[in-house]
């Protein structure tokens, strides 16, 4: 109950500065790059003693190890001269896909052949919240922005899929067959399973199409491998578009106030 | 000291016949001498343009008027409209005249004669960008770069100082950057609100005009980057109007907000106003209560105002929930105008654009604009609480009302006209159509709709009535605003700056407006009809020739200045400091000439609704006034010598000054007497007391001095005058100047 308080009365404050608040909205697309050189645990949870298995992403199946999150925002700024601030209250819908392998195919106490196969997916909806402090500066007459921030995410609407796959198409819910998979904390299957406030920090790159519409070039961090290995590449990137509004100049007709003698 | 009284009452009373000697000499010279209201600009300024001597600045707006103030007398010195259709281009003053270049054809005004030519010079102005270039939000200069302290605003002017050391930038949010050459701010300022539209360096390079869209233009100097004055209007747009059945009141509101009644008495002409919105006022509407008046404004409320208490009584809000902050989140606002094509279009629109109270006064009605994606607003609400039938005592000030309405209305009407108790018109939202409603318990319910012209019961056209048949977007080719007379056949069309009288397949055309009409309203029994119009004027004109018979000005919120064709005028109260004489390319006080123009007796018999006797009284107590000062009419006719009296340093006058004095060259001549006295005044006070300051020892017909006149804090307005040796005194010459201690 706080924070939105809290953000009313910064907006309050701020819009009763001179410096006018612009709002709009964006739309985005990101694209997540999964690492296939990482490892997650599978913990058979069927005998006396919990057994741990590692499974890696199949590399032949990479072209599927994949997030996406497609987001769209009613963006506010303020600041002053080349600083300003975004808030970004915008939502998220974020999915992902990742083959996975294991390690020994043949001491899988699940599944009847080497063919067997581990399959996550995920489907989430998560609004969020950006603030994100930009840069603004002239290239030839090209009007830019960089930035960095962060965006506090928080998965409401979550479906996951896990499911292990055998040859003959046959599968197997995992929790009835009493396995746990456990995921690294704040890896994306990890946001998915476990609801919670996440923070993806970001960095953008603006182009001013024109005065107030935007192309926006973005990478944010958020962990999209199970975390047990270093990634060659994870986060995600994309690009959207963001149309701003001023609130307008000041009305025409009201600015003859100043001329009243009360 | 001994004074001898009875000298010095007598050189007092020979002083004071003296004076207005001479503006009734020169007033007789009627040619040279306008009057001039010192309206400034009705719209926004697009350029702007010292003269040689830094003495004069001309302006011009997007309605195509020109306005040259002398900056040191500070007054309007005169005011002109550019014929045709082109737009104002660019202002260049050469010596005495005034190149306006114009699409199309280009003229030249000159400031002895006043005349305005078209000619073939064209302008050539040298750009005082000194290279530097705008860029949207920035200005660049090579390497170098000013960016705006808000990235999105962009700059709209940039101009060097000749000297190279001053680059002054001014922006769309009428903020302005005074910077180094390489683009370092030394200081920002926001004394103006809207876009600043030129700049321009005085030839001197000491002082700098910056013009504005929000009417004003400011004048900085160079040396301490200091406002040493602002220039703003001081008339205002009359909108809505509305004429009393009984033909002898007219209700006004103007841009600034304020609601006016004029009343045409047995003997006078009175108007009273009264500070009712923080917008302009849209429409006015009378309640049966002749003394109060509804209104619509442009910020949210409908009132009722109360012109015997003063007050306004009520208001009635439009739009129930509107905030910054609503209009932050509404999304839908947001995407409405990033498709939107229309550019005037308002996405949340406050205005109220008409009102209309029920004949028993119980009802009041107003509509409305849409506020984001809502629907329009009309609502109704009871004011039967405001006994508006009881006499003053019992109407007091009441609480702001909401009022009731339709969720499902769709309409936004320009008028609204109630036709009984219960029901009422909108009007003018279509064309020729005329929507019915019928009070109900909770509001109203809509019924079914008729034709305007083909008009209202009999029972319900009371005189003076005029609605609206349709109205659009102003425009110079089509008809924008058609109102008819209930009572007759006649049809008022306004375009461009024409209004069209048609009665039964005769036509008359009013011609004299110099913007686009905003309404028009008759009063058939006094034969007018008038018009207000985006030139702050309102003109009252005769209904069946279109002859104008007197334009009137609100000066300062509630001066009224009636000025007839032929210049007589009649200002109320104070509202002589509204107006100022120009005469032989000068602008002087109008006192100087009140004598021979401030004629309430021509004024009123021009008017034509005066009996003659109580025109008569106003004659005598202009012969009395003329008696008091030791003259009389045939001493009009007469010509004479009048001195002259120059200021040789009054382009070193500065506007504000720290110094405790200031010195003043004088040159005084006369072609046929020798120089007697002179005389200076501060604020009204004789520096060298009523007798002046004697140069009689001097014998000669040209002389020059200086005097040191001690300053006090403020303004201090300054009038210089000499006197020869008959006892004829020059015109006065005045200016103003600030002392900052």
């Amino acid at each position: 109950m706080r924070l939105p308080v809290v953000i009313i009365l910064l907006l309050l404050s701020i819009s009763a500065m001179p410096q006018k608040l612009i709002r709009g909205y964006t739309v985005g697309y990101a694209h997540g790059f999964l690492s296939h050189g990482d490892a997650i645990s599978i913990i058979d949870t069927t005998g006396y003693v919990d057994e741990s298995y590692h499974a890696y992403a199949d590399e032949e199946k990479l072209k599927y190890a994949s997030a996406s999150s497609l987001y769209f925002g009613f963006p506010i700024e303020y600041g002053y001269s080349r600083h300003r601030f975004t808030l970004l209250p915008a939502v998220d819908i974020n999915t992902a896909h990742w083959y996975l392998h294991f390690e020994d195919p043949e001491s899988m106490p699940f599944g009847l052949s080497a063919n067997d196969s581990l399959y996550f997916k995920s489907f989430m909806i998560m609004p969020q919240v950006g603030l994100t402090y930009k840069f603004h500066f002239f290239a030839g007459g090209i009007h830019l922005a960089v930035g960095a921030g962060v965006d506090v995410k928080i998965p409401l609407s979550i479906l996951t899929q896990t499911s292990l796959v055998d040859s003959d198409k046959t599968e197997y819910d995992p929790t009835m067959l009493g396995y746990k998979i456990h995921y690294t904390p704040n890896t994306i299957f990890d946001i998915a399973s476990n609801p919670g406030v996440h923070l993806s920090p970001k960095f953008v790159f603006d182009i001013y199409l024109s005065r107030f519409l935007a192309i926006n070039l973005m990478y944010y961090r958020n962990k999209l491998n199970s975390g047990e290995h270093n990634p060659l590449l994870s986060g995600y990137f994309g690009g959207g578009v963001t149309y701003l509004l001023p609130f307008g100049k000041e009305d025409d007709i009201r600015v003859l106030q100043q001329y009243k003698k009360e | 000291m001994h004074i001898n009284t009875s000298n010095s009452r007598t050189m007092a009373k020979s002083m004071i016949i003296a004076f207005f000697l001479t503006i009734i000499v020169v007033g007789s010279n009627a040619q040279n001498v306008i009057p001039v209201v010192q309206t400034g600009h009705s719209g926004k300024i697009k350029c702007v343009n010292w003269d040689n001597t830094g003495r004069y600045i001309a302006s011009a707006d997007m309605n195509n008027d020109v306005v040259i103030n002398d900056v040191i007398a500070g007054k309007q010195f005169f005011k002109v409209k550019l014929p045709g259709k082109g737009t104002v281009t660019g202002l260049q003053f050469d010596k005495s005249k005034l190149i306006i270049a114009n699409h199309g054809q280009n003229y030249v005004f000159d400031m002895n004669s006043l005349t305005l030519e078209p000619c073939n010079e064209s302008i050539n102005i040298a750009p005082d960008d000194g290279g530097y270039k705008l860029r949207g939000a920035t200005v660049k200069k090579g390497a170098r770069s000013l960016i705006n302290k808000d990235i999105y605003v962009h700059f709209t002017q940039v101009a060097s100082h000749p000297n190279g050391e001053l680059v002054i930038a001014g922006d769309e949010a009428g903020w302005l950057y005074f910077c180094k050459p390489s683009l370092n701010i030394i200081k920002r300022d926001r004394t103006h609100r809207l876009d600043i539209t030129d700049i321009d360096y005085s030839d001197d390079g000491k002082y700098i005009a910056i013009a504005s869209a929000d009417r004003s233009i400011s004048i900085w100097s160079i040396a301490e980057l200091k406002l040493e004055k602002r220039l703003v209007p001081r008339s205002f747009n009359i909108y809505g109007m509305d004429a009393h059945p009984d033909g002898s009141r007219l209700a006004f509101g103007d841009e600034l907000g304020y609601t006016y009644l004029l009343v045409f008495e047995n003997d006078k002409i009175t108007c009273k106003g009264i500070n009712t919105h923080r917008s302009r006022v849209n429409d006015v509407c009378f309640t049966p209560n002749p003394m109060c008046v509804a209104t619509a404004g442009g910020d949210n409320f409908a009132s009722v105002v109360d012109f015997e208490n003063n007050i306004p009584l009520q208001y009635f809000k439009l739009q129930p929930n509107t905030s910054k902050l609503k209009q932050t989140f509404n999304i839908k606002g947001i995407q409405a105008k990033a498709t939107s094509t229309d550019e005037d279009e308002i996405f949340f629109d406050e205005n109220v654009y008409s009102v209309a109270v029920s004949p028993d006064g119980k009802q009041i009605a107003y509509s409305g604009g849409k506020w984001g994606n809502t629907n329009p607003m009309l609502k109704v609400s009871a004011i039967s609480n405001l006994n508006l039938d009881e006499p003053k005592e019992k109407r007091k000030k009441r609480k702001m009302e909401i009022g009731l309405t339709q969720k499902n209305n769709k309409h936004i009407f320009p008028q609204l006209f109630f036709i009984s108790e219960n029901e009422f018109y909108g009007l003018g939202e279509s064309n020729n159509e005329a929507q019915r409603f019928k009070l109900s318990i909770t509001g109203y319910d809509e019924k079914d709709n008729t034709s305007v012209r083909s008009g209202f019961d009999d029972n319900v056209r009371p005189n003076n009535m005029t609605v609206i048949v349709s109205k659009s977007k102003k425009s110079m080719t089509d008809d924008y605003l058609v109102k008819k007379d209930l009572n007759s056949e006649d049809e008022f069309s306004c375009r461009g700056y024409t209004i069209t009288r048609t009665s039964r397949g005769r036509s008359v055309k009013f011609e004299g407006h110099r913007g686009y009409i905003n309404d028009v309203e008759i009063i058939r029994d006094k034969n007018y009809l008038i018009s207000s119009a985006e030139d702050a004027a309102m003109i009252i004109w005769n209904i069946e020739t279109g002859e104008k018979i007197m334009t009137v000005y609100v000066v300062d919120q509630g001066k009224l200045v009636f000025i007839s064709p032929d210049n007589y005028y009649l200002a109320q109260g104070d509202a002589l400091t509204g107006m100022g004489f120009n005469y032989n390319g000068r602008v002087l006080p109008a006192e100087q000439f009140d004598l021979k123009y401030n004629r309430p007796d021509i004024v009123m018999d021009k008017l034509g609704i005066f009996k003659p006797d109580v025109i008569a009284l106003y004659y005598k107590a202009y012969l009395k006034r003329l008696s008091k000062t030791g003259f009389n009419v045939e001493m009009l006719k007469a010509d004479m010598n009048l001195p002259e009296l120059v200021i040789e340093n009054v382009t070193d006058i500065q506007y504000k000054t720290t110094q405790p004095d200031l010195k003043l060259k004088l040159n005084m001549s006369d072609k046929m007497y020798e120089i007697d006295r002179m005389n200076v005044w501060v604020n009204d006070v004789p520096l060298f007391g009523t007798n002046g300051l004697s140069l009689i020892d001097k014998h000669t017909k040209n002389t020059g001095t200086e005097v040191n006149i001690p300053l006090s804090e403020g303004n201090n307005v300054i009038q210089v005058s000499c006197m020869n040796s008959i006892g004829v005194e020059s015109l006065k010459d005045e200016f103003v100047i600030e002392r900052e201690v």
